[in-house]
């Protein structure tokens, strides 16, 4: 058994590479969709993951529960690489690491009513103990994700969007998981049923103690929901820290930039954010990536990757600019 | 339920329904009620015009009733059509939901094979096949099932291809779930209509087969009664009695453009979105 006190999902230096060709015979054009990112999560920790689209989130996610190869990099759940795992530990990993997909629509197979849904996960790991049983098993889950047991018989197109996310909820919760990784769990939905979900999700952490990888594009909403965030920018962790630090102080421009496009956390989350990644944009070739957008921006950053900084309370960063102090949405009241 | 409900709707898939329908249940049913036998032969009454001699469709030239014949025939025909229907439709889902599945390599081969083999006119390849084999309605099956499954296998190879990303898929992929399981229980299930739509039109192909080669005399075996063979015998005396081609031909032509009538309509009933686009 692992040590307790170590991180429940430790990703370290994963980089992903998609080979990309030009044309039919063109020459390999190779595209980083992630360039050696580093995080952890504890158990029962909330860890947000937000970025505009296209900046590797899923990518991240996807590989870290392994149904994405990698380039390099290593992912250890409970201090074993999936990679490396044997039959049994697989079994266990697949049962103890779940994930909720962005499209409530996309994510749940049509031919399926609620009930065979639900039940798959329990027959996928033998988990089935008699009808009654697992019928037990089964309305139980509906009942933590607020959904009466009467809806078992129903197909997934008689459902919202929202009901229909609870339904994958219910569906992750059948294996009693420790961690759920959330890709845009809340992106499709309405944004009243939006702070309805992730309600229910920050109500499973408290009471299943379950760890969340929170993925959004939308960093109020994920400000709402976690503990520590980490901020990606083209395939590259630009900062992470306590999500409350960040909010009064972020230390990169980019993150600032997120905020400012954004109300306060508090307040209702809101719609997508409206900045989004232009499609050909010079990527500052060299230097910091940021820097074509970055209004902060000087001569030193267009010479090289700005490096990884260490700041206290495990605050790190990717900006050159130590000196710069940028007022977050907190910033100002002494206490959350 | 909704299918059906749509497929009702159209016109000329519910006609081809009735075609079907009536032409299966006469042929089960009505055979026990009729005083003939197919094999009986009566040199007495050769050559009876229907309606007539207390035979309903006539006589043929050695006096056997074609009403009987004609039922035998299409009975033997439609067990053919179903059986090579079922042996293509395992085969081709099988194949081709592997190779949908895993790509790569053997599904490159495997298509390749299908495309090529597929762009020969089957009927050629059939009456090759039909020379080499023993004659008689096993290998009639087995040779319309050999060109068959590659249609189906084309279809559902396209099919899991185009669902085998979807996120409901990748869903149980990260729960545990193995191939076999996706494929069996999360793939097949969503392409079952367009399974039904190439199976139904591989019946009325197999149909048509069968009735080409036994017509060129390779397939079902005198006495036995089959539409082509029926066919080939009445073209000796097709100017005085016509009706002994007329009556096979229509039989044929009632289940082969019943069943194509039902396989198109399938076609749209089972994805209303391709026929607005129509
Ligand atoms: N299969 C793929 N082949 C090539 N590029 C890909 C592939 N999947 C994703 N990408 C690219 O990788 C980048 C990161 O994608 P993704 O992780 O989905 O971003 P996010 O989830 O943050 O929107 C995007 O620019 C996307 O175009
Ligand atoms: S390193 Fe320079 S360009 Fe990059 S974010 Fe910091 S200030 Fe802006
Ligand atoms: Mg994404």
């Amino acid at each position: 058994m692992a040590d307790p006190t170590a991180p429940l999902l430790d990703v370290r230096n994963l980089t992903k590479i998609y080979p990309r060709r030009k044309g039919l015979f063109g020459k390999g054009d190779d595209f980083v969709a992630l360039d050696d990112i580093s995080f952890t999560v504890a158990r029962g920790e909330v860890l947000g993951i937000v970025g505009e689209s296209g900046s590797g989130k899923s990518t991240a996610g996807r590989i870290a529960m392994d149904i994405l190869p990698r380039t390099s990099g290593q992912v250890l759940f409970d201090g074993v690489d999936p990679d490396g795992m044997d039959r049994r530990q697989r079994r266990a990993f697949r049962r103890r690491a779940q994930m909720i997909f962005q499209d409530p629509y996309a994510s749940l197979n049509p031919r399926m009513t609620v009930e065979q849904l639900l039940r798959t996960p329990l027959a996928l790991h033998g988990l089935t103990a008699g009808p009654a049983e697992d019928r037990r098993k089964l309305v139980a889950a509906l009942d933590l994700v607020g959904l009466p047991e009467t809806l078992l018989n129903r197909y997934p197109h008689e459902f919202s969007g929202g009901q229909r996310q609870r339904i994958n909820i219910a569906r992750a919760l059948m294996l009693d998981p420790a961690l759920v990784v959330a890709d845009e769990a809340v992106s499709a939905l309405d944004v009243s049923v939006q702070a309805q979900v992730v309600n229910l999700f920050m109500d499973l952490r408290e009471r299943l103690g379950i760890a969340i990888v929170f993925i959004a594009h939308d960093l109020p909403v994920v400000g709402v929901i976690s503990d520590r965030i980490a901020v990606m920018y083209r395939g590259r962790i630009v900062e992470l820290g306590e999500t409350v630090a960040m909010f009064t102080r972020p230390r990169h421009p980019y993150t600032a930039m997120l905020l400012n496009a954004a109300p306060a956390p508090d307040s209702a989350p809101a719609g997508p954010m409206a900045a989004r990644l232009p499609a050909e944009e010079t990527d500052g070739a060299g230097g910091c990536a940021f820097r074509p957008r970055c209004p902060f921006a000087i001569a030193a950053c267009a010479t090289g990757k700005p490096p990884v900084r260490m700041l206290e309370g495990g605050h790190m960063t990717a900006c050159l600019r130590d000196e710069l102090v940028i007022d977050g949405p907190l910033a100002g009241q002494s206490c959350r | 339920m909704h299918t059906f409900r749509r497929l009702m709707k159209i016109r000329t898939a519910s006609a081809g329904l009735v075609m079907v329908a009536v032409l299966a249940v006469a042929c089960t049913l009505l055979p026990p009620l009729l005083p003939y036998d197919p094999l009986e032969i009566d040199l007495h009454h050769r050559f009876l015009p229907p309606l007539s001699g207390g035979h309903v469709l006539g006589t043929d030239e050695i006096g056997r009733d074609t009403l009987v014949r004609l039922l035998a025939g299409a009975r033997t025909s439609l067990l053919i059509g179903l059986s090579a229907m079922v042996l293509s439709t395992v085969t081709g889902c099988l194949t081709g939901g592997l190779t949908g599945f895993h790509g790569g390599w053997t599904r490159r081969v495997l298509m390749r094979i299908v495309d090529s083999v597929l762009c020969f006119p089957t009927i050629f390849l059939l009456l090759t096949l039909a020379s080499f084999g023993q004659p008689g309605a096993p290998t009639i099956v087995g040779i319309v099932s050999l060109v068959a499954w590659m249609e189906v296998s084309r279809v559902v190879d396209g099919q899991v291809r185009a669902l085998r990303g979807r996120e409901f898929v990748i869903a149980v992929e990260a729960m545990g779930a193995s191939g076999v399981h996706m494929l069996l229980r999360e793939l097949l299930p969503n392409i079952t209509g367009a399974i039904i739509v190439v199976s139904t039109l591989n019946v009325a192909r197999a149909i048509l087969m069968e009735a080409y080669v036994s017509y060129l005399g390779n397939g079902i075996q005198p006495p036995q009664p089959s539409l082509g063979a029926m066919l080939n015998d009445a073209q000796e005396y097709l100017r005085p009695d016509p009706w002994l081609a007329i009556l096979p031909g229509l039989v044929i032509a009632i289940a082969v453009i019943g069943l194509n009538f039902v396989g198109d309509g399938l076609r749209l009933a089972v994805d209303p979105r391709q026929g607005r686009r129509a």
